[in-house]
């Protein structure tokens, strides 16, 4: 066998290596990103369940204009695929919203974290963490 | 059956050769160069476990890697070294600051969360997780 067909064997090998770890890496971003928007949809639920929260008088148990005291739903904040922590301030809610899937990192699930803005009923922050 | 090549058709199967050892080589550098820049993004990106019991062991390596400083549970207060915090993307920051103060809230038994990142050096809050909500600076 001439030098030029094992330098072809070899660089195709490595080439097939490559794809395969690219096609690997490729599905594993594909999934995390669909369980990410996953996540964003439900805290978009949550969201809208604060805002009725605060909308709410303190007699029928809601914030009075504010998110304080906001606790969601056990099944909406955790369901087969989604775990989704939550804290609050008067004007502010806060989530975080665990995957089921391995984030960026490899070895813990991906994690959005979203801050609802009360006032102006939008997000100021929503980052992809992992 | 022996086959006769002319020179002509020898150079010209050697020049075709040649064309794709040159391709495969190019491909074979771009898919290194990619691997070892996935590789570092991996190894390079800090995060905290979900789990809250394994939060203690991430944070030991955090202090060993450099990063931070001190961690005072009970004052919900974790100092870092501001040059390497500095280094960190916001979402990583945002990632250790929530999860730390949820951290934080379940070590104390507290509803809500809390946690005020303060520089090492300067002692300037570098973020805060607060009655204002989340601040990174």
């Amino acid at each position: 066998m001439g030098q030029q067909q094992l330098l072809l064997i070899v660089l195709g090998a490595l080439i097939v290596g490559l794809a395969i770890y690219g096609g690997t890496r490729f599905v594993a971003a594909f999934n995390q990103e669909n369980e990410r928007d996953l996540i964003i949809q439900q805290m978009s639920v949550l969201a809208g369940e604060a805002r009725k929260f605060a909308a709410r008088p303190r007699y029928m148990g809601g914030g009075e204009g504010s998110f304080e005291g906001f606790s969601p739903p056990a099944r909406m904040a955790e369901t087969d695929r989604v775990t989704i922590n939550v804290t609050s301030g008067a004007d502010w809610v806060l989530f975080q919203g665990y995957g089921s899937v391995v984030g960026i990192d490899g070895s813990s699930p991906v994690l959005v974290v979203g801050q609802y803005e009360l006032s102006s009923e939008t997000w100021s922050t929503l980052e992809t963490v992992n | 059956m022996i086959e006769v090549k002319s020179v002509t058709q020898a150079e010209r199967e050697d020049r075709r050769q040649r064309r794709i050892i040159a391709s495969l080589f190019v491909f074979g550098i771009l898919g290194l160069a990619y691997a070892f820049y996935d590789y570092y993004q991996i190894v390079n990106h800090v995060t905290i476990p979900q789990d809250l019991e394994a939060v203690d062991p991430a944070v030991a390596s955090l202090k060993a890697s450099g990063l931070v400083e001190d961690f005072d549970v009970a004052q919900h207060v974790i100092t870092v070294n501001e040059g390497k915090w500095s280094e960190r993307k916001r979402p990583e920051k945002i990632g250790i600051i929530t999860q730390l103060a949820r951290y934080c809230a379940d070590k104390n038994k507290s509803a809500s969360w809390a946690l005020t990142v303060r520089g090492h050096a300067t002692s300037a809050t570098l973020g805060e997780l607060g009655p204002k909500g989340l601040v990174v600076n």
